[in-house]
């Protein structure tokens, strides 16, 4: 198979799943899509060396969370109202107070929530995606479980991993 | 219900509600990547006739400077010949590594006498915690380190570099290191003392 085939299809194939993963950090459709595009145009600039990577949809992903982190951080300055309309804008079936719930939460342990549960990745994948120790993504996600739980009033049972 | 059954269930449910299209979304990232590339490239052109025009303007001053701050060895070699605390300010179009990855800023090096070296973070790094501890060794002016195996490098234990003064200033060149950010954040600039 040519190599633009090859990042064709794992476009076809990851990049729905990677705008979902960046919009429950960001909590805003549109960002995430153009944060999902500027990780899969970048991608397709470093495709010759990253497609003989063992994961490419890894690369991608980690370089789309890591940018949707720093959107996330500076976007601490959003109003609640604006965050709450761009949420009541995409409800659907989603669950809202969880949604908000998560929005609460600082921008790593967002990331540490939507990586550990949404991708139901290990924490050691969840350390490696976020290049933080995985002591230190226990610690986001004990934090995020303690708040979430607070917050939704659900039952915090004994750390998870 | 627990926390951790809520949150799973709550964005599996969630999900449905962000389906993107990607059939138009594909023309338009090649184009974005068309025009990163275009980016880059002019960013070297100018880069390249910043350097040029240095060289060629500056090239007496430049030279000066070289006579007299050729890189000395250490002296004498172990680790407290290079004992002091140390800055580095990164940028990210030094490499684009570290704006990728968020770790350009001002970093701070304090290599001890006990062969420990405290890191201290940019503060917008996304790496855990501000404040991190490692360990170096010096010997015969390389350096042998595990500096980020724990974060930034998981999986490459440890790197050795070559170590020499340039003036009051530590500059690192890499002997033998497979983490590419670490060479990045150790190599790019001179470490200036604090």
């Amino acid at each position: 198979m040519e190599r633009e085939d090859e990042y064709a299809l794992l476009f076809a194939k990851e990049y729905a799943t990677v705008v979902q993963a960046v919009y429950f950090i960001l909590f805003d459709r549109h960002r995430a899509e153009d944060v999902a595009q500027e990780a899969f145009a970048q991608l397709h600039l470093h495709w010759r060396k990253v497609s003989s990577y063992q994961r490419p949809d890894a690369w991608v992903r980690r370089v789309a969370i890591r940018i949707a982190v720093r959107h996330a951080k500076r976007e601490l300055r959003r109003s609640a109202l604006e965050r709450e309309a761009q949420l009541t804008e995409a409800a659907g079936s989603a669950d809202l107070d969880l949604m908000r719930a998560i929005g609460r939460l600082p921008a790593m342990q967002r990331a540490v929530v939507v990586l550990f549960y949404f991708e139901d990745r290990p924490m050691a994948e969840v350390a490696h995606v976020l290049s933080i120790s995985e002591a230190t993504g226990y610690v986001h996600l004990h934090r995020a479980r303690r708040r979430l739980g607070e917050l939704l009033g659900e039952e915090v049972g004994e750390d998870v991993g | 219900m627990s926390v951790d059954r809520r949150i799973r269930d709550g964005l599996l449910r969630s999900v449905p509600s962000i389906e993107p299209e990607t059939g138009p979304i594909f023309e338009r990232v090649l184009a974005r990547s068309r025009r990163l590339r275009t980016v880059r490239r002019a960013a070297i052109v100018v880069a390249t006739a910043a350097a040029v025009i240095a060289v060629t303007v500056l090239s007496p001053a430049v030279l000066d400077i070289l006579k007299t701050e050729r890189p000395q060895p250490l002296e004498p070699s172990g680790p407290t010949s290079v004992v002091g605390t140390y800055r580095v300010d990164l940028t990210g179009s030094a490499d684009p590594a570290l704006d990728e990855q968020d770790l350009a800023g001002a970093w701070q090096f304090a290599l001890q006498a006990d062969g420990l070296v405290i890191v201290q973070v940019p503060p917008d790094a996304t790496i855990g915690p501000s404040r991190l501890t490692y360990q170096f060794q010096l010997d015969d002016r390389r350096m042998i380190t595990n500096l980020f195996a724990n974060d930034l490098c998981v999986g490459s234990a440890s790197a050795t570099y070559q170590v020499q003064r340039v003036g009051d200033a530590l500059a690192l060149t890499v002997v033998e290191d497979d983490c590419a950010i670490r060479i990045a954040i150790l190599t790019t600039v001179p470490w200036a003392p604090v």
